[in-house]
């Protein structure tokens, strides 16, 4: 193995005995990574730019950090779901900047390494190992949110073409993406079974990306629209109308690593918050002294427990490949329940402070507390809102009628 | 037994056997159907208990018991939760023993426990300081009715003191309870009356504490899930408005968070069943399970509607049972701040 591409990048730990191993070499990488491409700089929204994270993204690829799931013979390291899970935490850990291609990695990849034919496979995957292309996901439109069977955009055969027409809504990333996941009708009749998913190109003659101003103020979702677009039909993912399941199994927190990050970032949040209450002060007294802070603080942590359990199980039934279905809602609905929960507690914590904008340089925590605040109220509608997860695990989990 | 996980869920022969016996002994109907019958059932699930082994089931088998870990005691609990077992089982099966690995002040009262002679009955006041035998009155005793003997526990959270009473040498009154499946009582003992005192350190403390956690926050889940049960059987077929009420998204979204906190409950009480667990393992397990159990029985009675509030369904016994356990051992007030004061100190000590 000596002299390997890996090693000669520093990045043995990839091959290591054991997960410990792993973890340390990882741990190492990042140390002198992290400061080298993002700076000295601890700035949260310098760090969470657009073009930090792209930057941070790009050089974890370049490296050969990318494809850690995929099997060797796509490029990828064929890493066990633990590993994988390691490699989340760790970066998460360390404080590294979000992706923004984690629709490519995550979903579009697993996707048509499952769904592509093998020259869908050649074409697309390479582009998203190197993180030249970036995915965006075209799923809700205008009249179809929680209800995505409903969606109108068509797509019609024209020769050797689907021609699409139609709009998509909220979706994140298209202004920097380059293709795009994009579920279309393709004949009526029930709507689950007129279904089709396309690998669609971005730049297209015909494809509009209008940015949507958030509630945080940020434009990290767009309106799409499709002006006859001709899409190529060997770009068809699977069976055309057999789009419906493959747009269900994309669902990305069924793969079991979703989760970890987002509870260590969690966890981190919650210390912060802490060390936060314990330098606010109101009325000569420390926020931290307050018992009603130290209730809401022990809840988050009781919470936090519970989600590491949830998390933890569904890894472990997603390594013996066992689908999570209803564990997965009632995690994605714990998380993002509790995650908001943080942050209406952080508002408290602050209280003038609330007033201050997201970003705000003057603000505690440089207007983190405040963006984030908002940025965790789109937690509990994003991938299924709490709603339809409620609704999920009363009719699969307890049998409830629809 | 090295692995946790695995031991919870391995001996599904030995919880199948203590939940169908249980069934069979004493259905809730008997608990609702007349007054006065409490201490009737009590006797046949004693016997039981007794009869299957489950009160030697953590005593170590050097001293003739079962020798079950944590996890067992877990699956025992869950089911007499589940099946409304009336009687101190986790006092006198988990707590003493635990108390016993801790002190040899109670050793001599294991042989009783074993053969189900000893029924210990609980109570929380705070103590003499100075350990003398002044007249003493306590109340409300748990299964004080039935004891042979009473413990008093004072102040669970940092160190333990606690002062052990003969049943035969004291005043047992029994009073009005709240759960039929926990008779109530006030004790009173003369001045001069004998009684045993015992201090356990904070740390000593801990570990029966977190015993006795983990039982009870079992029986909070299985009475949970036995009140879900209940409930969803209910929806699918109760017809408001020409709809099973269950279709209706306000009781599924209810029914959806009881489910999930169940969920939660079940894995935090696996992980603080697991070798090598600790009282904040415990703790936390006793909190979140709590919360399901207080949620799942309150949403029980809620969606039966008026049949939820009648004596005649058996429902009201699970709000009760919840109701009693989560508010005892400090209550779950004093756990969450227990909670926060270790987390806050730990997270304010770390550097950076």
């Amino acid at each position: 193995m000596t002299g390997s591409p890996d090693e000669k990048r520093g990045l043995a730990f990839l091959r290591a005995e054991s997960d410990r191993a792993f973890r340390e070499g990882l741990r190492d990488w990042l140390a002198r990574e992290l400061p080298r491409v993002t700076g000295e700089t601890r700035d949260h929204a310098e760090l969470n730019s657009i073009e930090a994270r792209r930057a941070w993204e790009d050089n974890l690829c370049r490296s050969g950090l990318s494809g850690l799931g995929w099997p060797g013979a796509l490029g990828g390291h064929a890493l066990p779901l633990a590993r994988q899970a390691i490699f989340h935490e760790e970066c998460a850990r360390a404080g590294a900047p979000l992706p923004v291609n984690m629709i490519g990695h995550d979903i579009v990849a697993p996707t048509l390494i499952a769904h592509g034919t093998e020259r869908q496979k050649a074409r697309f995957l390479p582009a998203i190992l190197d993180n030249s292309e970036i995915w965006c996901q075209g799923y809700s439109e205008p009249g179809a949110g929680s209800d995505l069977a409903a969606i109108s955009t068509r797509a019609e055969r024209r020769g050797n073409f689907f021609v699409v027409s139609g709009q998509k809504i909220w979706t994140s990333f298209a202004h920097i993406a380059d293709r795009c996941l994009l579920l279309v009708r393709t004949a009526g009749g029930p709507p689950r079974a007129g279904i089709s998913v396309l690998l669609a190109d971005m730049r297209h003659p015909g494809v509009t990306v209008r940015p949507i101003r958030q509630i945080t103020g940020e434009a990290d979702y767009n309106e799409v629209f499709f002006d006859e677009v001709e899409v190529p039909d060997d770009c068809l993912l699977g069976e055309e109308n057999g789009g419906w399941r493959i747009a269900m199994d994309a669902a990305n927190y069924e793969r079991g690593t979703y989760f970890v990050p987002r509870i260590v970032r969690m966890s981190s949040e919650l210390e912060q918050l802490v060390l936060l209450a314990s330098r606010t002060t109101r009325g000569r007294r420390r926020i931290i002294d307050e018992p009603a802070t130290r209730a809401a603080i022990a809840e988050l942590y009781v919470d936090l427990h519970a989600l590491r359990m949830h998390a933890d199980r569904l890894l472990r039934a997603a390594e013996r490949g066992v689908p999570s279905g209803v564990d997965g809602s009632s995690l994605k609905l714990l998380w993002s329940e509790s995650h908001q929960r943080l942050f209406d507690v952080a508002m408290d914590i602050l209280g003038p402070g609330a007033a201050f904008g997201p970003g705000e340089k003057a603000a505690p925590g440089e207007g983190r507390w405040n963006r984030d605040y908002l940025w965790t109220r789109a937690e509990t509608i994003l991938a299924g809102t709490s709603e339809i997860h409620r609704n999920i695990i009363a009719e699969r989990g307890l049998g409830l009628p629809r | 037994m090295s692995d946790g996980e695995t031991e919870v869920f391995a001996d599904a022969l030995m919880r199948s056997t203590v939940a169908q016996a249980l069934r069979d002994v004493a259905p809730n109907a008997a608990l609702t159907g007349g007054e006065g019958d409490e201490g009737e059932i009590f006797e046949r699930h004693w016997a039981l208990a007794v009869q299957l082994g489950l009160t030697s089931a953590t005593i170590d088998t050097a001293g003739g018991g079962l020798g079950l870990g944590p996890a067992h005691v877990a699956d025992i609990c869950e089911e007499m939760g589940r099946n409304l077992f009336c009687g101190p089982f986790a006092e006198t099966a988990v707590l003493l023993p635990a108390l016993a690995r801790e002190t040899a002040e109670f050793a001599d009262l294991l042989g009783g426990v074993a053969t189900g002679e000893t029924r210990l009955a609980y109570a929380e006041a705070d103590l003499p300081s100075d350990g003398g035998s002044p007249a003493f009155a306590v109340s409300p005793v748990e299964y004080g009715p039935v004891a042979t003997h009473v413990l008093v526990a004072d102040g669970f959270a940092g160190g333990l003191r606690l002062m052990l009473v003969d049943a035969r040498d004291a005043q047992i009154e029994p009073l009005r309870a709240m759960d039929p499946t926990a008779p109530v009582a006030r004790m009173w003992i003369a001045a001069g009356t004998p009684r045993r005192y015992c201090e356990l350190s904070p740390v000593s403390a801990a570990r029966a504490a977190a015993a006795m956690q983990v039982a009870v926050a079992s029986d909070m889940l299985g009475l949970g899930e036995a009140a879900l049960a209940r409930t969803v059987e209910h929806v699918r077929t109760r017809r408001q408005f020409g709809s099973a009420i269950g279709s209706f998204q306000a009781t599924k979204h209810r029914l959806a968070d009881v489910r999930t906190g169940l969920a939660s409950a079940r894995l935090c009480i696996a992980h603080a069943a697991r070798a090598g667990a600790g009282p904040d393992d415990a703790r936390l397990a006793r909190i979140v399970a709590a919360n399901a159990a207080l949620r799942a029985t309150a949403a029980a009675v809620q969606l039966h509607g008026g049949s939820g509030f009648s004596w005649e369904l058996d429902l009201h016994l699970y709000l009760k049972r919840a109701r009693r356990l989560s508010a005892r051992d400090g209550g779950t007030a004093q756990l969450r701040g227990a909670v926060a004061d270790v987390y806050i100190e730990a997270t304010l000590a770390a550097p950076g």
